[in-house]
């Protein structure tokens, strides 16, 4: 069997154990998604795609049907995979800030060479670090919210893809996200 | 917060925010009655709303999210194990990955290597497919100057990774800056670093991205290159190699313009990316900057620019220094250093050094204060050195002929020089051309730059010619167009080499034609006699060939006879015999081809015995024993043929170690391994066999790569190529076999494809399609054997009209239409089969019509009853029986004289065969 039946094989299984309740299974998981992602990522940005421009919902598609083998999970293992895209994304701006925290800290606030890469956060004027803190207070009350904030700010994701992979309607994901947005705004403004 | 409490919230925060003012406080304070908890909160929400802006959280962090992922390094990965390593630390990243620093997870002493993680959207199973194939190879590098490649695979996730040996030490720019070397301890490093590049050549593998970066100088200053092959198993490409945030995989800045513009990439185009590291070493910066990223503006300056010499590069950066250590340098660079790297950097791969030896044998040159061989423009070089050589000899004639190349001979001419000096100018335009030629047929390098040399040679003597002269003058310039001729012809370059002999068999035959005749005008006309057969040859005349070689020979009989004959002459006479026999045999004639190789082989044999000195006697003593072994092949007495291949081999062994940097003598020992392997084929010692031809073609190859365009040399190559797909043919290794001979046919169809191909170019051909669509029919490609069988014919047939007495064209023409007709009939076209083996039964009868050898007539009384089979099939019983016939007869005349099944396994089976089809059929 040759590896990336293999590597299909891998996703496929962990989603459907992490689905019926195998937390370790997102564990294991996890790292797979994070080097297909970083991959086609890469191989976006080197131009190798016909079309040069990075789409952030056509990558995670395309990293989804390389890696799950569609013919043995049902269509919510998409809606699956994304929130764990979604919830790496994450984790990947969480990081960088952090780190360009501690490099701003430690060498005078030299530039480092990733910070071009964060520029459109950073004109924002969202502290990814506060906004993840009050995500992760979120998710605790409206596990649901932190999840459409998750899909639409770190994924990308459009409304109606939004509903499409929670399963809701785009009505709700409207409502639920300007609620969220709202109280994301105060828990950092209060900090 | 409870569940409910907050879906309160959410509710009443929603329907407050369709209120306003007063309106909205009222519904606040009804709905949320005594709870302040769930009052403040919605409240603390609205006045948020108010702040709001739309940009926060508003457009996603997606693509920065995922512009950082596709820049990440490899973080996280210190302390995890790789394969058999772990990770320890960091040493630094590139375009291509990440490079770890590791160590045996398992061994007990800590050896560490070097691990490049590769970062490229690569496809994993592809990688490491193209990793195992490669592996070998680059693994088989073991050089002290090339870093090892260990080991490499893929991580779990796929990340395909190398491991290879790790060096501690300075990138080589760093290392001469740092150490402020001189030019002449920069040069001694650099050709460390040639001495490597050359190594992997010789394996046949280029390295692609020669830069300081990727070769390390240790502390004790030895040189170490790394990733060897690694940007082609990597199949990173230059022109292919833009990145979104404007980096390129590959340096560019070292990049030949065949690599920028995604052309082949060759060992020439590493002895440019050393050019450039030259130029950089020795001037302190790159020979032109590439201002913008792109690839337009990349082609320009790669392709188009041309940069100026390393000592005024240096100069402009020294400028305004005074007079220092930049002006010394300068004034060493000035001159040869200048001419050896612009060499190095001609944009076009014919105009550079042929190979990294050569690069490095001109530096070695020029540090051992010898002459280089490197002149602007790059042409030129030897005739330079002739000059330089005889100036000091003949200081009058060296100054005329330096006078004709600066291109004043007209004006010298018109001043009224005298006639003495003119002859001078004659006889040393004639010693320069023996030189010459001489020296190009030692010399190993582009067949592009030889011959310009020598045209440039054959229009000094055409100035020097000009205007009566002495006869001894006049034999002087016949004979230097016959050497033009015989190296042209060498060269491959046929139009000039027959331009050349008419004018030398005009100019000989004016000489003997006068009163006063002697036996050197004589020897003279019948040299020249020999050159213009072998160019009628080469072109396919065989006419006119033959009556120059006969005519040579009843000259040579009387001047071998002649009380005056020198050694020379007695030579010559052997090597005309050597090629009337050579012509005789082609047409068939094997006893009387026999019977002049013998003569031959008689004089070279009495010329050895007196020990005479003369430098071509050994060459034409084993090249005769090579074509009488052919003879005694043809006779069938294989173990004396073979003898007489093993005294070759033993002359060609010997000549080849007097001088191993011969190329000419290089080729023929190669030659004489193929007849050995052939040799060793026969005893039926079929792997010793594929040895001797393994051999032979390593030669083969080596003088290739030093020469690519050369003619005769892939030739050859196509011929061991070959020979080693029959071996394995007959060993029954089918698919094996047809690999080689694709390799070989590949060859052949681009000597095909040259403009000035001949005849024996087209039977090289014609004789690989045959041999690559039998070998298809026996592995079961019946498709494609097909399409090969039909080229085969093709070729045949335009062979037999240059050429229509040529038995073997006429027998391959037979033995294909033979095979066509087979794969027709048993792919259930009758048709076909019926008219191919028609065709074969024709040329079968050509074959034989002058009576013909046993094999070739059992190949016609075989064709003869396929064809009758599939007569019968279609119910043409009449013309089935008259052929049938008609193959009896011939088959029952064989046995009857004892030759039946003599050379071809399958005949015996023919006549029973006939037999039992007669008996269906009825007489």
């Amino acid at each position: 069997m040759s590896t990336a039946d293999e590597g299909s094989q891998d996703v496929t299984q962990l989603l459907l154990e992490w689905r019926n309740g195998n937390e370790r299974a997102l564990d294991r998981l996890m790292p797979l998604v994070y080097d297909e992602l970083r991959r086609l990522a890469a191989s976006y940005m080197r131009r190798e795609r016909p079309d040069h421009t990075l789409q952030p919902t056509a990558l995670l598609n395309e990293a989804y049907l390389r890696l799950v083998d569609q013919t043995r999970i049902a269509w919510q293992g998409r809606a699956h995979f994304f929130g764990i895209a979604a919830q790496m994304m994450r984790r990947i701006l969480l990081d960088h800030a952090r780190q360009l925290k501690a490099a701003k800290r430690g060498s005078g606030g030299s530039k480092l060479p990733l910070e071009a890469a964060m520029e459109e956060p950073q004109r924002q004027n969202v502290d990814i670090v506060a906004l993840d803190e009050a995500l992760t207070r979120l998710e605790e009350l409206d596990p649901r919210q932190s999840r459409i904030v998750e899909l639409r700010f770190f994924a990308g994701l459009e409304v109606n893809e939004v509903a499409e992979v929670l399963g809701i309607s785009r009505a709700t994901v409207n409502r639920e996200w300007a609620v969220a947005r709202t109280w994301l705004f105060r828990e950092i403004s209060r900090s | 917060m409870d569940r409910e409490t907050w879906e309160r919230i959410k509710q009443l925060f929603a329907e407050a925010r369709e209120r306003e003012g007063e309106a909205r406080s009222d519904f606040l304070a009804e709905a949320c009655g005594a709870d302040t908890e769930v009052r403040r909160e919605v409240e603390s929400l609205l006045v948020a709303h108010s702040e709001i802006s739309d940009s926060f959280i508003g457009a996603p962090a997606a693509d920065a999210a995922l512009a950082i992922l596709g820049q990440r390094e490899t973080q996280g990965w210190i302390g995890r194990r790789i394969g058999a390593y772990r990770l320890l630390a960091e040493l630094g990243s590139g375009g291509m990955g990440t490079v770890f620093l590791a160590a045996r997870a398992d061994a007990e002493f800590e050896r560490k290597v070097a691990i490049k993680l590769i970062r490229l959207g690569l496809d994993r199973e592809e990688i490491v497919a193209r990793f195992r194939q490669e592996r070998q190879i680059l693994a088989g590098l073991d050089h002290p100057n090339i870093a090892r490649l260990l080991d490499g695979g893929a991580t779990e996730e796929g990340l395909p990774y190398l491991v290879m040996e790790h060096v501690e030490g300075l990138p080589i720019d760093r290392y001469c800056a740092e150490r402020d070397l001189g030019v002449r301890e920069r040069l001694f490093l650099f050709l460390k670093v040639c001495g490597a590049v050359q190594y992997a050549h010789r394996n046949l593998i280029v390295h692609r991205d020669l830069k300081p970066s990727n070769i390390l100088v240790t502390a004790e200053g030895g040189a170490k290159l790394l990733d060897f092959g690694i940007a082609k198993l990597l199949e990173l490409d230059i022109a292919e190699g833009l990145t979104s945030v404007g980096e390129r995989l590959l340096t560019p800045d070292y990049a030949s313009p065949e690599q920028v513009l995604g052309e082949p990439i060759t060992t020439s185009s590493d002895v440019y990316s050393l050019g450039i590291l030259l130029y950089q070493l020795l001037s302190g910066q790159p020979p032109y900057r590439v201002a913008s990223r792109s690839q337009r503006e990349l082609e320009r300056v790669v392709c188009e620019e041309e940069p100026v010499p390393p000592s005024t590069a240096l100069g402009r950066r020294e400028a305004g220094q005074g007079e220092g250590t930049g002006e010394r340098m300068r004034r060493e660079l000035r001159g040869d250093i200048d001419n050896i790297v612009m060499t190095a950097l001609s944009k076009e791969p014919a105009r550079r050094y042929s190979s990294v030896e050569q690069f490095a044998e001109d530096i070695e040159r020029h540090l051992a204060g010898r002459p280089v061989l490197a002149r602007r423009g790059g042409r030129g070089y030897r005739l330079g050195k002739f000059l330089r050589r005889h100036r000091l000899g003949v200081s009058a004639a060296g100054t005329i002929v330096l006078l004709l190349i600066a291109g004043v001979v007209g004006i010298v001419w018109q001043a009224g020089v005298a006639r003495a000096q003119r002859d001078l100018a004659v006889r040393a335009a004639n010693s320069m051309i023996y030189e010459l030629a001489e020296g190009l047929s030692q010399m190993s390098g582009p067949t592009e730059s030889r011959l310009g040399l020598l045209t440039r040679a054959a229009a000094i003597l055409d100035e020097a010619q000009k205007g009566p002269g002495s006869p001894a003058l006049a034999r002087l310039q016949a004979d230097s167009n016959r050497v033009l001729a015989q190296t042209y012809l060498n060269l491959g370059d046929l139009t000039h080499a027959a331009d050349r002999v008419r004018l030398a068999e005009r100019q000989a035959r004016r000489l003997v034609a006068r009163p006063g005749v002697t036996l050197d005008d004589r020897s003279a006309l019948a040299g020249i006699l020999i050159e213009a057969g072998d160019v009628h040859t080469a072109q396919g005349d065989v006419h006119g060939a033959s009556t120059r070689y006969d005519e040579a020979l009843a000259l040579f009989e009387v001047i071998r006879r002649s009380p005056g004959a020198t050694i020379r002459m007695r030579l010559a006479t052997a090597l005309a015999l050597f090629r009337k026999g050579d012509r005789v045999y082609s047409e068939g004639k094997v006893a009387a081809a026999g019977k002049l190789y013998q003569e031959s082989l008689e004089i070279t044999q009495a010329l050895a015995r007196e020990n005479a000195r003369d430098p071509k006697l050994a060459g034409v003593q084993a090249t005769t024993l090579e074509r009488v072994g052919d003879v005694l092949d043809a006779k069938g007495d294989d173990p004396g043929a073979c003898r007489s291949y093993a005294a070759a081999l033993a002359i060609r062994r010997s000549s080849s170690l007097r001088a191993p940097s011969d190329p000419s003598l290089t080729q023929s020992l190669a030659i004489a391994l193929q007849l050995a392997g052939w040799c060793a084929e026969t005893l039926g010692k079929k792997e010793d066999a594929l040895v001797r031809y393994q051999e032979s073609i390593a030669l083969e190859r080596r003088l290739l790569a030093a020469d690519p365009s050369n003619r005769s040399l892939t030739t050859n190559l196509i011929g061991g190529l070959g020979q080693i797909g029959n071996v394995l043919r007959k060993m029954g290794r089918f698919e094996e076999a047809i690999g080689w001979y694709r390799q070989a046919l590949e060859l052949s169809h681009k000597l095909l494809d040259a403009p000035q191909r001949g005849v024996d170019a087209i039977a090289q051909a014609a004789s690989l399609e045959q041999l690559l669509g039998s070998a298809l029919v026996k592995a079961g490609h019946l498709e494609e054997a097909t399409k090969h069988l039909d080229a085969a014919a093709d070729l045949n047939s335009k062979l037999l009209t240059q050429d229509p007495a040529n038995l073997d064209y006429q027998r391959s023409l037979a033995e294909v239409f033979a095979a066509r007709g087979g794969l027709a009939s048993r792919g259930g076209k009758p048709q076909v089969a019926e008219s191919a083996y028609e065709q074969a039964v024709a040329a079968c009868r050509r074959l034989t019509a002058g009576g013909g050898s046993s094999a070739n007539l059992q190949l016609l009384a075989e064709t003869e009853y396929r064809l009758a089979l599939e007569l019968t099939r279609e119910g043409k019983v009449r013309r089935a029986r008259q052929l049938l016939r008609e193959a009896e007869d011939t088959l029952l005349h064989l046995r009857a004289v004892g030759q039946l099944g003599e050379g071809s396994d399958g005949a015996r089976e023919v006549l029973p065969a006939v037999e039992r089809l007669f008996e269906r059929i009825g007489r």
